[in-house]
């Protein structure tokens, strides 16, 4: 373990010794091209699903369209990397794999304007995956292949896209087990529009239906901190049945009309207060950590928060 | 449309400083710049709350968690350019000295999570309870990380005096 002497030296190092950028790059590219990136990097996803592979798939299935994995990545190289071997099919599993890490597709969001369906992957990052779907009226089957890249494997988080051939509708999204896959439209998924002072940095994680990431059911887990304050929001699918509740119930209130639990959690070492309500077939909780336990003014920021999420 | 009042003139007063957090990350420039950018549209998408507060921590979370989820393997193989790109000449007279060469060689040589520990915890300065939450470690594995990244550090012969300053003997 490292000392406070360790702490400076390295505090040293990593801020007087890390050179100054080179000329040309020492300014900024502008908001104009960061636009232009973000237009290419949409541009470059419709481009691909243009150039897609169709499968000829079982009487009654339509043709599927597959998409390379959308990470927010950089803009993809013009020319597409040869993938050799060929991809071979992959089947997300529901427990740990030979190499102890995760192939699962989890939910995602669908942006009616494009027709763009994307799903939260998470796997061991052996491979380069692609995504499919077989389009039917009644469902969309979701089908991943992948092509071996070298290296070691780890867990990763990424966002792969499919863009569907017709508008999802009512239609049931489905993994290539048959299990289904929960899809929230875009405009569903709230955000906070509120976090207490100094609590500003707000990681949005990718949404996932494991425990690994803190989140029992499925859904979206955004955390904030600062030194003092941890803030988790979670949207979740399902009843809190379904989602979990994490302690006793200390108080009722009401978030935009729908009742709510305050729920004191014993299973944190940091004492910590959950305010949880269900409304439009989700369970919204706001969990707020202190470092000391002031439970008045942790309802009042987790009240504050829920009654301006949007 | 939510607002992006600010957006700009932040990137454009923070772009340097947050491109050396990225050089950290990645010790190449070029990297480091596609690295930043992703970060940045990542932080325009929130820009009203990444914006309220300390954008630079939360921009430093971002490339931090960037880099650990995708960047190796998207940088895995080459990219195929057209043309050769000219060679960076040296920022400052000092650009090659033996420190920031051995800094470099040092710093791509450790494991990514090991990387983003190091960025966030001391270049970024954020304590080992933030870093662990940033990357979703406990905080035993940042100080684990943190110790492993030391010792690999402190094996090189062009750095290791920076880092034996100061110590206790």
């Amino acid at each position: 373990m490292t000392g406070p002497d360790d702490d400076r030296a390295l505090t040293r190092l990593l801020t007087e010794h890390v050179p100054d950028p080179p000329e040309r790059l020492r300014r900024p590219p502008g908001s104009g091209l960061l636009a232009a990136r973000l237009h290419r990097r949409r541009a470059g996803t419709a481009a691909l699903a243009a150039a897609a592979v169709v499968l000829v798939t079982a009487a009654g299935y339509g043709a599927a369209v597959t998409l390379r994995p959308d990470r927010g990545g950089p803009a993809a190289p013009t020319t597409p990397p040869p993938r050799t071997p060929a991809n071979h099919p992959i089947e997300p599993v529901s427990d740990l794999d030979k190499h102890g890490l995760l192939v699962m597709l989890n939910p995602g969001t669908i942006d009616p304007t494009d027709h763009l369906l994307r799903v939260g992957l998470e796997h061991r990052g052996c491979d380069d995956y692609t995504l499919h779907a077989v389009e039917t009226p009644a469902t969309v089957r979701l089908f991943l292949t992948g092509a071996p890249v070298s290296g070691d494997c780890d867990r990763v988080l990424d966002t792969i896209a499919v863009r569907l051939q017709q508008p999802l509708s009512n239609r049931h999204v489905r993994d290539p087990l048959g299990q289904p896959v929960p899809v929230l439209h875009e405009r569903d998924r709230l955000y906070p529009g509120y976090l207490p002072p100094g609590v500003g940095d707000l990681i949005d994680l990718q949404p996932s239906r494991t425990t690994s990431l803190g989140l029992r059911g499925q859904g979206w887990l955004y955390t904030a901190d600062n030194r003092d304050l941890t803030v988790r929001i979670r949207q979740c699918f399902g009843s809190p049945a379904a989602c979990g509740r994490s302690g006793d119930v200390v108080a009722r209130s009401t978030v935009h009309l729908h009742p709510a639990e305050i729920l004191k959690s014993a299973a944190h070492v940091t004492p910590q207060l959950e305010l949880q309500w269900e409304a439009n077939g989700y369970t919204f909780t706001i969990g707020v950590e202190f470092g000391r336990y002031d439970q008045d003014e942790m309802i009042r920021q987790a009240q504050l928060i829920a009654n301006n999420l949007y | 449309m939510r607002d992006r009042v600010g957006f700009d003139e932040y990137v454009a007063a923070a772009w340097p400083r947050l491109l050396r957090s990225a050089w950290v990350l990645t010790a190449d420039w070029s990297l480091a710049e596609d690295l930043l950018q992703t970060a940045l549209l990542k932080t325009y998408a929130r820009w009203p709350l990444a914006g309220d507060g300390s954008p630079d921590a939360y921009v430093r979370r971002v490339l931090a968690t960037t880099y650990v989820s995708w960047w190796r393997r998207r940088w895995r193989g080459e990219v195929p350019t057209a043309e050769l790109p000219e060679p960076d000449p040296p920022a400052d007279p000092h650009e090659h000295t033996t420190v920031r060469m051995g800094l470099a060689a040092a710093l791509a040589a450790l494991p990514r999570q090991q990387r983003a520990v190091l960025m966030l915890r001391y270049h970024a300065d954020l304590t080992e309870a933030a870093t662990a939450q940033a990357l979703g470690l406990g905080v035993g594995t940042v100080k684990r990380y943190t110790a492993r990244a030391l010792a690999a550090l402190r094996a090189r012969p062009d750095i290791q005096d920076l880092l034996m300053e100061g110590t206790t003997p």
